[in-house]
């Protein structure tokens, strides 16, 4: 299982780190600073859909936020 | 805890408990040791409310409300209806401190979460209150700490949580570091699908993460993360039942005394300006000790519409295996018997569905009063036996 999973991340890193040299200066990020392009344009949306798949989901959790716990309805 | 716990390990957990309430206690002073004594250049920076409905429908053989049997497995009901208002208030306390502050209430209406539900409106509404703050301490430019604490407080379960996370920004903010570990102590006082009440019992988790994201190009973002949660306790949901001999009461469902979950996730964000069009693909992929596998991928499109308006289309694909000891029926004899055991339709193998619409009109882009925006969203997630609607409209304003 953890060898899957190290094969996984490895890859991953391998990927992310394929064009990890560009360096894109603070006056070329117009673009970045759209907030389509936050990583979560709306938290308070992002917090109540997150809660119907820890609930009704026996995988919760990634990204930075916990797999069960904190709740009753959590599985 | 499973039936047949000697001393011993009864006096683990207990440990454990009172490891748990001093880190969380010590979690809860950092950021008064963080936060210049002197507060200074206080001022709002955001502050977002939210009215979510979420309606349920479906059923699932861990359920004995209204039974019926649906392809052969007897299955009850899990309709239920959620009142879901939300707040959320940042606060600039100084140029290195800022304070963020989340109160989720949820307002459930109920047919099952209480075992005595089946038989009579014990707890038909179940309100649930969150508190969850995050002070962020930036000490140099690049550096980040984040302090995270906060209460859970429902008609049957208290809980409290803490954590700490650090960020490290790198080749000119194009890259970002983080890591961080929460722990999360909850107490229950749950009834077993008998209406019995096994008093004072209680279920822990630790959870911790590394990640980062990368600016690929001034149009995309690439980020990647790995989480670890660790659970122990109580892990079960208590008024959960398993299908049995019609003449039998239901056996509840048991779960082993802890779980290791692993979750590896990656996501891209890419912007089209000749468009104006953005793209978040996301996929994470979700491993546990229980012999739950699955895989989820999230698509959501962005487009705006003028200068003002953006609509944003979503769909999300979840496909999970059954947990080891998932199963629909037990022989009347398993009352005697200690092993894992669930009937719960959460655990089980199946393939989910969730569309997603979205409208964001902003009423304010002025640099000056900050950018203030109304907004009207809504779901349907859709899986064997079980759909969940929702509609979500809220405000929010940010300088």
């Amino acid at each position: 299982m953890f060898r899957t999973i190290a094969l996984r991340a490895a890859l991953c890193l391998l990927l992310a780190s394929a064009s990890g040299c560009v360096v894109v200066a603070a006056h070329e990020r117009e673009y970045l600073a759209d907030p389509t392009m936050a990583a979560q344009p709306d938290p308070l949306e992002a917090r109540s859909r997150r809660k119907v798949h820890t609930s009704r989901e026996g995988a919760g959790g990634g990204g930075g936020t916990r797999s069960g716990g904190g709740c009753a309805c959590g599985n | 805890m499973p039936a047949g716990t000697d001393a011993a390990t009864e006096r683990r957990p207990r440990a454990r408990a009172s490891v748990a309430r001093r880190l969380l206690a010590a979690t809860a002073l950092l950021p008064l040791i963080a936060a210049p004594a002197a507060a200074q250049d206080w001022r709002v920076e955001e502050v977002a409310v939210q009215a979510a409905y979420f309606g349920q429908s479906g059923r699932g053989a861990q359920s004995q409300a209204d039974v019926c049997v649906i392809d052969g497995v007897e299955r009850g009901s899990e309709e239920l209806d959620v009142y879901q208002p939300s707040f959320r208030v940042a606060l600039r306390q100084n140029a290195r401190v800022r304070h963020v502050a989340t109160i989720p209430v949820d307002i459930v209406t109920s047919a099952s979460a209480d075992a005595l539900d089946a038989v009579s409106s014990a707890s038909r509404v179940n309100e649930a209150l969150e508190l969850d703050l995050r002070t962020e301490w930036r000490p140099t430019d690049d550096d980040a700490l984040t302090f995270r604490y906060g209460a859970h407080i429902e008609e049957y379960l208290k809980g409290g949580f803490g954590g700490l996370a650090y960020a490290r920004e790198l080749a000119q903010d194009n890259a970002t570091l983080r890591a961080g570990v929460d722990l999360f102590v909850d107490a229950f006082d749950p009834l077993t699908p008998q209406g019995l009440d096994l008093g004072f019992t209680k279920r822990s988790a630790l959870h911790a993460f590394v990640g980062g994201s990368q600016i690929l190009s001034p149009t995309t973002v690439a980020s990647l993360g790995y989480d670890l949660t660790y659970q122990w306790g109580r892990l079960e949901q208590v008024w959960n039942s398993l299908p049995t001999d019609r003449r039998v009461v239901r056996p509840g469902e048991i779960f082993p005394g802890t779980r290791l979950r692993h979750a590896l996730s990656a996501e891209l964000r890419q912007h089209v300006p000749a468009t104006r069009s953005t793209l978040h693909a996301g996929y994470r992929y979700y491993r546990d000790d229980f012999g739950l596998d699955a895989h989820t991928l999230e698509l959501e499109l962005y487009q705006w519409l003028g200068r003002r308006l953006y609509v944003r289309g979503g769909y999300r694909l979840h496909d999970q295996s059954a947990v080891d000891f998932f199963t629909t029926w037990v022989p009347p004899r398993v009352h005697e018997d200690a092993d894992p055991r669930t009937a719960d339709s959460d655990l089980a193998a199946f393939r989910a569905h969730e569309w997603s619409l979205r409208l964001v009109l902003f009423t304010s882009l002025d640099g000056e009063r900050g950018r203030e925006s109304i907004s009207i969203g809504f779901s349907r997630y859709d899986r064997p036996h079980l759909d969940v609607d929702a509609v979500m409209i809220g405000y929010r304003w940010e300088r």
